[in-house]
């Protein structure tokens, strides 16, 4: 892979929180333009590792290489200016701000007026349930509302590469494909995105690449369609039909 | 019974309580610091109130600017040599709040020590209040057409700022959820180096108002404490609204009770503050949440429901 089509580079990276050490030397390489899915069990570090590279953990050991710089030590905000995205699996929306205010919150750094403007319009096309419920509060919709305004809102600051928590997490099951199809179209934007997902099939199917992480260590890696048929992967993480 | 008169102090002291407690709900929604030191900030601002009326000879005006100044800076000191320190360390909020009985203390002792010296202990900003115009066997005073509207424009100008300013939404934003006001890009220590400032701010303005309108020692804002926390609580502590209206709940309940215990049970005025402790206590009990947890749109609509089953009735 060549270091222009690199989006994020994540060299030898051990973090966690206080003095516990969750994830240990992980490296794991985010090609631009494309959905990385990392999938796992229930704390395998998935999101630990997400949110290390979005600079919310304690970052021990290693580095992260964001479009040729180093970022390991920015904060949050300033990976936010820098073109970095990210959703949370929960708490997710500011929930006593209207849908219109977290969507301009979600373009908070940016200066330019007119142009938010015309992004939050465009927004609305892709979440069209959001327009209907612009001036009420985020704490009041639904789950499936809720996370759609969460990716809106992440997608509001343009960035470059989108960190995605279990985005279909505790949502209804009709409202998974529609979730889906939206980070599809994402990604046809030209957006990189990394998927962290627990249930490994579904995320699978849809990512270009695939990172699998158990007890904090990335186990297996490849295209997510050939994980999908490894015999490894199939009896460790899916279980035998 | 002439009601004028309690009714309009009631209304003056409510918006000094007002006034006084906002700071502190903004504290607790943007930083989670139950802020004890609440109290100096308002102390402060009386005393620089009254200093520089009386001895540099400003108008009251230019005082209560210096007021609004001084206690802006303090707010900001405490925070960026205490609280700051402590929550990047991750210390639990009883840590911020013993913090905050901490620096109280020295605050309150610094004020004590240099008012003694200058034989200041006892203090009024030298601004005589006069009747203005006839309101029944009344009068509307000069300080009350001054501290009643001041204190309606600052709720209105802070509600403005908070629901049409970029800034002000980001503080909502950040009181709402810190960490994901970080992810969104929003740069947490600078908004909330302006919320202290605002807190403070608001504090020292409320100290400069209320010096004018009693003699003050270096104890009268942690006298106040009690009240603030009473206006703070009845509006769940977060809410900004719920807390304009606790303040003046707090001034009525305050002024009209310990009247009418006076009148009937022959209760000494002293006693006022145990009101205030009495409606935390109570709010503590019936409803936690305060005003902050009433859900106005569910109980119109409540209302609006028992409006329409009672119409046939009304009809048949």
């Amino acid at each position: 892979m060549s270091g222009d089509s690199v989006a994020i580079d994540a060299r030898g990276i051990t973090a966690g929180y206080g003095k516990a050490i969750i994830i240990e030397d992980i490296n794991i390489t985010i090609e631009k333009g494309k959905i990385t899915a990392i999938v796992g069990p229930n704390g395998s570090g998935k999101s630990t590792f997400l949110k290390t590279i979005f600079g919310l953990t304690r970052l021990f050991s290693g580095q992260i290489i964001c479009d040729g710089r180093d970022i390991s030590r920015l904060p949050p905000e300033e990976r936010n200016r820098i073109g970095i995205s990210y959703v949370p699996q929960v708490d997710n929306v500011f929930p006593s701000l209207t849908v219109m205010e977290n969507l301009e919150m979600g373009a908070y750094a940016r200066r330019d007026k007119q142009e938010v403007k015309r992004d939050i319009e465009g927004i609305m096309g892709i979440f069209p349930i959001l327009m209907e419920r612009v001036k009420q509060k985020a704490g009041t919709l639904s789950g499936g509302e809720r996370q759609m305004l969460a990716i809106a809102r992440a997608l509001m600051s343009k960035p470059r590469v989108l960190l995605l928590d279990e985005p279909v997490a505790a949502v209804a099951p009709k409202v998974v494909s529609k979730i889906f199809s939206r980070i599809g179209e994402i990604v046809a934007r030209g957006i990189t995105v990394i998927l962290v997902e627990q249930h490994a099939r579904r995320a699978l199917e849809v990512c270009d690449m695939g990172y699998v992480m158990s007890s904090g260590h990335v186990v297996m890696r490849g295209p997510g369609r050939r994980l999908l048929s490894d015999e490894k992967f199939i009896e460790a993480f899916l279980g035998r039909r | 019974m002439d009601l004028i008169l309690p009714v309009l102090n009631s209304i003056t002291l409510g918006s000094l309580f007002t006034l006084m407690a906002l700071g502190l709900t903004l504290t607790f929604s943007v930083t989670r610091i139950v802020n004890f030191a609440h109290a100096e900030l308002v102390a402060i601002g009386g005393y620089v109130t009254a200093v520089v009326t009386n001895y540099i000879g400003l108008s009251i005006y230019e005082s209560l600017v210096a007021a609004f100044v001084a206690s802006a800076i303090l707010a900001l000191a405490m925070d960026e040599l205490a609280f700051k320190p402590l929550y990047k360390r991750g210390s639990p909020t009883l840590f911020l709040l013993v913090a905050s009985i901490g620096i109280d203390l020295v605050v309150r002792f610094s004020l004590f020590l240099t008012a003694d010296a200058t034989g200041n202990i006892i203090i009024q900003t030298k601004v005589p209040i006069q009747p203005l115009m006839p309101l029944g066997k009344t009068y509307l005073t000069t300080f009350q057409v001054v501290v009643i509207p001041l204190t309606l424009a600052v709720v209105v100008v802070l509600h403005a700022l908070f629901h049409y300013t970029k800034v002000g939404k980001a503080l909502r934003a950040m009181a709402d959820n810190e960490d994901l006001a970080r992810v969104s890009g929003i740069k947490i220590y600078t908004l909330r180096r302006l919320a202290w400032m605002l807190v403070g701010g608001t504090a020292g303005l409320a100290g400069g108002l209320w010096s004018i309108y009693l003699v003050i020692d270096p104890d009268f804002g942690w006298n106040s404490l009690l009240r603030i926390f009473a206006a703070s609580i009845l509006g769940g502590f977060t809410s900004f609204w719920g807390t304009v209206i606790g303040g003046y709940i707090i001034g009525f309940a305050e002024n009209l009770g310990i009247a009418t215990l006076n009148t009937w049970f022959g209760v000494s005025t002293a006693y006022a503050p145990l009101i205030s402790f009495a409606i935390i206590v109570a709010v503590f009990l019936i409803k936690p949440s305060g005003f902050a947890g009433i859900d106005l749109s569910s109980l119109l609509a409540k209302l609006r429901g028992l409006h329409k089953n009672l119409e046939p009735e009304a009809e048949g």
